[in-house]
């Protein structure tokens, strides 16, 4: 079967570059072999960490010359940022994230984190505006958020937060499961009228309350119940993320795939991409496991496998190696080195990935790939807990590779 | 073969986020419970978490999920059958042995299918089978596929240079052979004459569903024996047949089957694989017209099949084509019959039939013949097969010439 791209990896990197290829007619697929980290994150991206008045540009200068912001570069990314902003747009995803500097959201252990891209309904505050009186809101039962403790963080910021606890007969159900009450399960029941009933019982304890913090557990399937809840509610909300799975990003990885399969993409889900066949300096085809006989054919190839949690790297005791086809892997020294004891620092693993050129070009025994890329969480160089530049990576990288793609026509 | 990757589970529980049944019904414990971590407890006890296995559809959904590629739905599909807990009742054996029924009810049909929708039988099975009495039986096929085919195509079959076989299936056997009557006009327009196997058995899907492993595996071993025999491509038309003959064979009855899987095919993905590559051509009637909406069923999501019938589709100049997005129908062969699953069947394919009535086509287009009976009984719209769909448009004596058939 031939294709003009195919993109292995069906994540946040993966299908940002397909649906920016297929945008411009391009004959897209996209082989994942199960969902990818979009479904754990907060619903808010991060492009880079800055420091009080410090513009992207410059906290971008500082980083290292492997950085894929680096190989990229500087003068590409303000008007990349651009296009992911608007790549999500039209696939129906409102954010809310200024061009220039970050702005602060809540994380589920209630810290303010700098972040860059938000969904519309995730907290997002600049710090000259963050709320004087909040009310965050618990929900009978359900452990993985903690509206006590996200309160109690927020107070010592001075932030005056008071809590309350809604009861939901349709989450009460839940309760007859042995094991399973977290994010995904409400958000299953919560539709309809038990929305405008926990809406009405968070309106009577909420007459204070400048902003009603909520967790983010509505809208899984649709978005139609995180709309209703924040219509439904007397003053300003916004949703906090929960432990995981994600809700919010649940719902981006769903509208992603819908976009990118509006626009005549195909996707195989389930699916393990195992070989490649080289030729000249080319990738030709690649195999999968349960399309056995048939190649898979394409002009150019998009590595987008993500990194250890996705399988896109693995380790043994002295070496990194990319899995598919033995890409070259920057990384240093053997196990012993890859770690960080201290478990909140920068790990030295993190770093590692996929070696590739300034046009993301990937490399097979020091010998680069023609048409063949990398994006996202597979590339070297990014240091995401030190520089905070988890999700920008992946969507700035996505959508560069399909340029360079795209110019080369 | 691959072995049960239970331990590769890093116990996210998307596969549960994912799960259809779990959205719906919050005693079922989910994927993740049944299978990853039941299956730790049940080294201990074959028993443990038995009274939830019943819940799963084996949609298979879980899996497309997991990150760390656990054959979720597997390894529930394997604990269901070894617990020993399910003993298939009437109702069970009824509904599981499709085939027996069929060549019972075929020679009926005139009088079978009437009596299936009269109020008074409904109700009988629901109260003494526990059949829900607001389900549609599929209605049975004045004559099966296999002896059409014996009367009207064996005989024309052996003209063709190029032959490949034909693993109908209980459904275009015994309640639509239209559908098998489709794949052999196609074929053989292509000039490719299409055989039957020696000896066909059903494909098991519902035995092994319903808690008979035994019976399925005895009839995996007669087809397995047959798709051997014939030594080149099978071709199927349903994406659960293929995927029980391909997957379910060895990673739930474990038979080997290496030696053959890649020779059974969806004859969609035969035909668009020989279409791209030039050797079969299609031409389409200029004055086809038709809106038609495709539905991912659950398998073809499973395998990825549908990333064949898309572009066969899109050939159709007179088809107007939307993608629904891909969600179960709530069916899952036998278990939507069950009265005590009726709801969750309905509540289940609820998000499906909203959007198939947004889409308002003139058909549905779907591999899968339980979505089919579900889709028309929910909605009232029409679903066909995609290869039937193809057989309509096909302009048949134009598409002969252009691959020299006489
Ligand atoms: C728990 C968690 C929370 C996070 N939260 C945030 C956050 O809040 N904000 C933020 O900005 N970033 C966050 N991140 C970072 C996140 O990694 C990125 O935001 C981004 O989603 C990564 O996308 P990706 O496409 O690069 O890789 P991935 O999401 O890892 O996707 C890789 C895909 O490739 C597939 N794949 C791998 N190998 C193969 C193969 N051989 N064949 C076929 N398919 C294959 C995988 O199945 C997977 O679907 C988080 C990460 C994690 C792990
Ligand atoms: S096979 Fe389907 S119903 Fe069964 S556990 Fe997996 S997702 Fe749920
Ligand atoms: S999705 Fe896979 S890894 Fe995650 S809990 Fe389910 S089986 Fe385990």
């Amino acid at each position: 079967m031939k294709y003009d791209d195919i993109i292995i990896g069906g994540g946040l990197s993966g299908l940002l570059c397909a649906i920016s290829l297929a945008e411009k007619g391009r004959k897209c697929l996209i082989i994942s072999q199960g969902q990818s980290t979009l479904n754990f994150s907060s619903g808010s991206l991060e492009f880079i960490n800055t420091r009080e008045g410090e513009s992207f540009e410059q906290a971008v200068a500082q980083l290292p010359a492997g950085h894929p912001y680096q190989k990229i570069g500087a003068d590409r990314l303000t008007a990349l940022r651009a296009s992911v902003a608007q790549l999500l747009g039209r696939a129906g995803i409102d954010t809310v994230g200024d061009k220039e500097r970050n702005h602060w959201r809540i994380t589920p252990f209630g810290a303010l984190k700098q972040t860059w891209l938000s969904l519309e309904e995730m907290t997002h505050f600049q710090k000259e505006e963050l709320p004087r009186r909040v009310l965050v809101v618990d929900i009978t039962g359900f452990l993985d958020f903690n509206a006590t403790f996200i309160a109690s963080s927020l107070g010592k910021m001075g932030i005056k937060a008071d809590t309350c606890e809604v009861y939901v007969q349709e989450t009460e159900r839940l309760r007859e499961n042995d094991s399973e009450f977290r994010s995904a399960n409400i958000a299953h029941v919560l539709d309809g009228y038990a929305i405008d009933r926990l809406a009405c019982a968070i309106n009577e304890k909420a007459a204070d309350a400048d902003l009603i913090l909520l967790p983010a557990v509505f809208g899984i399937e649709k978005d139609e119940p995180a709309r209703r809840i924040l219509r439904m509610l007397k003053k300003p909300a916004a949703f906090i993320p929960t432990m995981s799975p994600s809700v919010p990003g649940i719902r981006l990885q769903r509208l992603l795939k819908q976009r990118f399969i509006a626009l005549g993409g195909l996707f195989i889900n389930a699916d393990t991409v195992f070989s490649a066949d080289v030729a000249d300096g080319r990738i030709a085809s690649v195999h999968t496991l349960n399309h056995g006989t048939t190649r898979f054919e394409a002009d150019n190839f998009i590595f987008a496998c993500g990194s250890f949690f996705s399988n896109g790297l693995k380790a043994t005791k002295d070496k990194i190696y990319e899995p598919i086809l033995g890409l070259d892997v920057d990384f240093e020294g053997s196990h012993g080195d890859w770690f960080n004891p201290d478990v909140y620092a920068e790990q030295p693993y993190m770093s590692f990935g996929v070696h590739t050129d300034n046009k993301l070009r990937v490399s097979l025994a020091g010998k680069t790939l023609e048409n063949a890329y990398a994006v996202g969480q597979l590339l070297s160089g990014a240091s995401p807990i030190k520089s905070g530049c988890t999700g920008g990576v992946s969507a700035i990288s996505g959508v560069y590779a399909a340029e360079i793609i795209l110019n080369q026509q | 073969m691959q072995d049960n990757n239970f331990q590769d589970c890093v116990k996210c529980t998307l596969c549960t986020a994912y799960c259809p049944m779990a959205a719906v019904n919050p005693i079922y414990i989910g994927p993740k419970q049944a299978g990853p971590d039941g299956e730790r407890y049940r080294l201990k006890d074959k028993a443990f978490y038995d009274y939830a296995l019943k819940y799963c559809l084996n949609c298979k959904r879980c899996e497309g999920a997991c990150p760390s590629g656990v054959r979720i739905g597997d390894i529930i599909a394997k604990a269901k059958l070894e617990s020993g807990q399910f003993r298939p009742g009437l109702r069970e054996m009824i509904l599981a042995n499709t085939d027996i029924m069929g060549t019972l009810a075929v020679p009926f049909s005139p009088i079978i299918n009437p009596v299936l929708k009269w109020d008074i039988s409904k109700k009988l099975m629901d109260g003494v089978l526990g059949i829900d009495h607001r389900r549609t039986f599929p209605a049975y096929a004045g004559q099966t596929f296999t002896r059409w085919y014996k009367k009207h195509a064996k005989k024309q079959q052996d003209a063709f240079s190029k032959q490949l076989y034909y693993f109908h299936g209980c459904y275009a056997n015994y309640n639509y052979p239209k559908l098998g009557q489709d794949l052999v006009k196609l074929m053989n327009a292509c000039g490719y004459g299409v055989q039957l196997l020696e000896k066909e058995k059903c494909c098991g899907v519902a035995l092994i569903s319903n808690g008979m492993g035994g019976q399925a595996k005895r009839q995996a071993k007669v087809n397995l024996a047959s798709i051997r025999k014939a030594g080149t491509t099978v071709l199927t038309t349903s994406t659960t047949c293929t995927m029980t003959l391909r997957d379910e064979y060895p990673h739930v009855l474990g038979l080997d089957n290496a030696d053959v899987r890649d020779n059974i095919t969806l004859a969609l993905r035969f035909l668009c694989e020989k279409v791209e590559s030039g050797e079969i051509k299609l031409a389409f009637k200029s004055d086809y017209q038709k809106k038609v909406a495709y539905h991912t069923s659950c398998h073809a999501e499973k395998q990825g099949s549908w990333i064949y019938s898309l572009p066969l589709l899109r050939l159709i100049p007179g088809v107007q084509l939307t993608v629904l997005e891909s969600s179960c129908c709530g069916i899952s062969g036998t278990f939507g019959f069950k009265k005590e699953n009726y709801e969750y069947s309905q509540e289940i394919g609820s998000k499906l039939f909203n959007n198939i009535r947004e889409a308002n086509p003139d058909y549905v287009a779907t591999e899968c013949e339980t979505c089919k009976w579900q889709i028309e009984m929910s909605t009232g719209f029409e679903v066909i097969n995609p290869i039937c769909l193809l057989a309509d448009a096909l302009d048949v004596e134009a598409t002969k010439q252009l691959n020299q058939v006489r």
